[in-house]
């Protein structure tokens, strides 16, 4: 009996169920600073014939706007800011930092911001007469004309390896990270970088979804529909 | 049947209808002296690693790779609202008394209780007792006395405060100091347009008006609220539609989910 056919389109249903969570989760998005929208995954056979899934972030630029506040960094080309967490570094272009309580620069779960030298500490500069936070294009913080320190921007090794946690961060395994090539990227004083989610896109992404599904439920049902019939082939009225 | 999609959407509405509630009061301080906008900030929820069931019992090799897992969020919340301390326009009010600051600054302000707040409100008033104060009523810091015998009063640029007399004779009173931080954002809004100082937003640094970076004071002046009505109007048109996005993934769940109870006929 087609059994078999039955359980194929099964699995069309549920891997679109999972596709409209994806979108779900960008659309959600669409206001995050610094969010990369995830692509729903794909399966694929790979060289031993097994089946594997494929799951991809759009690591593209989104759209760089003012804030006009002057801890509020953007990274205009490649490269992330690195967090210090519990847990290890962390990877993110959300650049919304603020002065915690004790005069570190952190983002706004409380982490803190690393430069080139440890983590980023203001301290007793946050007393000085001229204490105007100035951020130059390759990342030097300076606290009127006291040099602080340089944020550091790194790259990822493996895009595709990094592991999403909340706030816009990843997690990379292994601390699989370079420092950028300053030849890459600017950093952005008092703008922020928004969402790269494009509302168009994800509703035609959903929409083909929903259809895809229904295809999938209209096929479903011829199925079962057939097997009905088959189940009464030679059946005495 | 997972309803991730559904709770993923629902915080999407909710995040949008904070962020129409912030716009509106942008909107509604529009003409209030000296306001400073908010903004929402949004950040995405956790991640929870989801596994790619394959159907088939035969694919069981496949169900424990590794690769056979993805990462599914669940939506978004809310992380801050932000002042942003820009300058609003300064508009002439011909009050004598009505002083903004046109560049960085905070004037200082003691409340009742003897604690000192930060304000870019500058309709002062007199108070009975002839002091400067707030429209609230709380005293300019530091003190500026006028007696009864006042004519005019001239404020200039860095603050001090000279009279013109009735017997033609001129004084100066006092100078106003203005107060500045580090990050003026980690002020924390008290209503009445008062600010005061937290740990975040770094200590008061003193200072006269025209120097060191601090603004310049200008009589007969008021800083108006520093909100756009047209970038606040945009704000709620992407707000609304954002909030209409998500509502439509919860229609397309919802259809999803329909199609899925009618399977079995």
């Amino acid at each position: 009996m087609m059994v078999n056919g039955i359980y194929h389109i099964a699995r069309s249903l549920n891997s679109k169920i999972k596709s409209i969570d994806v979108l779900a989760n960008n659309l959600a998005n669409i206001n995050s600073t610094g969010f990369k929208k995830q692509i729903p995954f794909q399966e694929y056979l790979n060289k031993n014939d097994e089946i594997n899934v494929k799951q991809t972030t759009d690591y593209g630029q989104g759209e760089v706007i003012l804030s006009a506040n002057p801890l509020d960094i953007a990274i205009s080309g490649d490269g992330y800011f690195l967090l210090k967490t519990d847990n290890g570094t962390e990877l993110t272009r959300n650049g919304k930092f603020h002065i915690s309580d004790n005069g570190f620069l952190v983002n706004g779960n409380g982490n803190k911001v690393l430069g080139n030298n440890g983590v980023i500490s203001f301290g007793d500069l946050m007393e000085t007469d001229n204490p105007s936070i100035t951020i130059s294009k390759t990342g030097e913080i300076k606290i009127g004309d006291t040099n602080v320190d340089s944020l550091a921007v790194v790259n990822l090794e493996n895009p595709q390896d990094a592991i999403r946690t909340s706030n816009s961060n990843f997690v990379v395994p292994n601390d699989n990270y370079t420092p950028a090539s300053p030849q890459n990227f600017e950093i952005v004083q008092g703008y922020l970088e928004e969402s790269n989610v494009n509302p168009i896109l994800e509703m035609q992404n959903m929409i083909e979804t929903n259809k895809d599904y229904e295809s999938a439920y209209k096929i479903m049902r011829y199925l079962d529909q057939t097997m009905e019939k088959s189940s009464q082939i030679g059946k005495v009225y | 049947m997972s309803t991730r999609a559904l709770r993923t959407a629902a915080s999407g509405l909710y995040a949008q209808q904070l962020n129409v509630e912030v716009i509106s009061n942008n909107i509604a301080n529009v003409n209030t002296t000296g306001f400073k906008k908010n903004k929402a900030e949004f950040q995405d929820l956790m991640y929870q690693e989801v596994q790619v069931n394959p159907t088939q019992a035969s694919d069981a090799a496949a169900q424990s790779t590794p690769s056979a897992k993805i990462q599914v969020g669940n939506g978004v919340q809310s992380s801050s609202t932000q002042k942003i301390f820009k300058q609003g326009d300064v508009v002439a009010s011909g009050n004598q008394l009505d002083m903004a600051i046109q560049g960085d600054g905070l004037f200082q302000v003691r409340k009742s209780d003897g604690t000192i707040v930060y304000t870019r409100d500058g309709s002062f008033k007199v108070n009975s007792e002839g002091k400067l104060v707030t429209s609230g009523g709380y005293l300019l810091e530091p003190e500026i006395s006028l007696t009864d015998n006042v004519q005019s009063i001239s404020i200039s640029r860095d603050g001090s405060v000279d009279v013109l007399e009735n017997d033609g004779r001129t004084s100066t009173l006092g100078t106003i100091e203005l107060a500045k931080f580090m990050n003026p954002s980690g002020l924390v809004a008290l209503g009445n347009n008062l600010y005061a100082e937290t740990e975040s937003s770094g200590v008061p640094i003193l200072g006269t008006a025209g120097s060191k970076g601090f603004g310049e004071i200008n009589q007969g002046f008021l800083e108006s609220s520093n909100v756009d009505i047209v970038e606040e109007m945009v704000a709620m048109i992407t707000a609304q539609r954002a909030y209409e996005i998500n509502s439509k993934t919860v229609k397309t769940v919802e259809e999803m989910m329909t199609m899925a109870n009618n399977l079995k006929t």
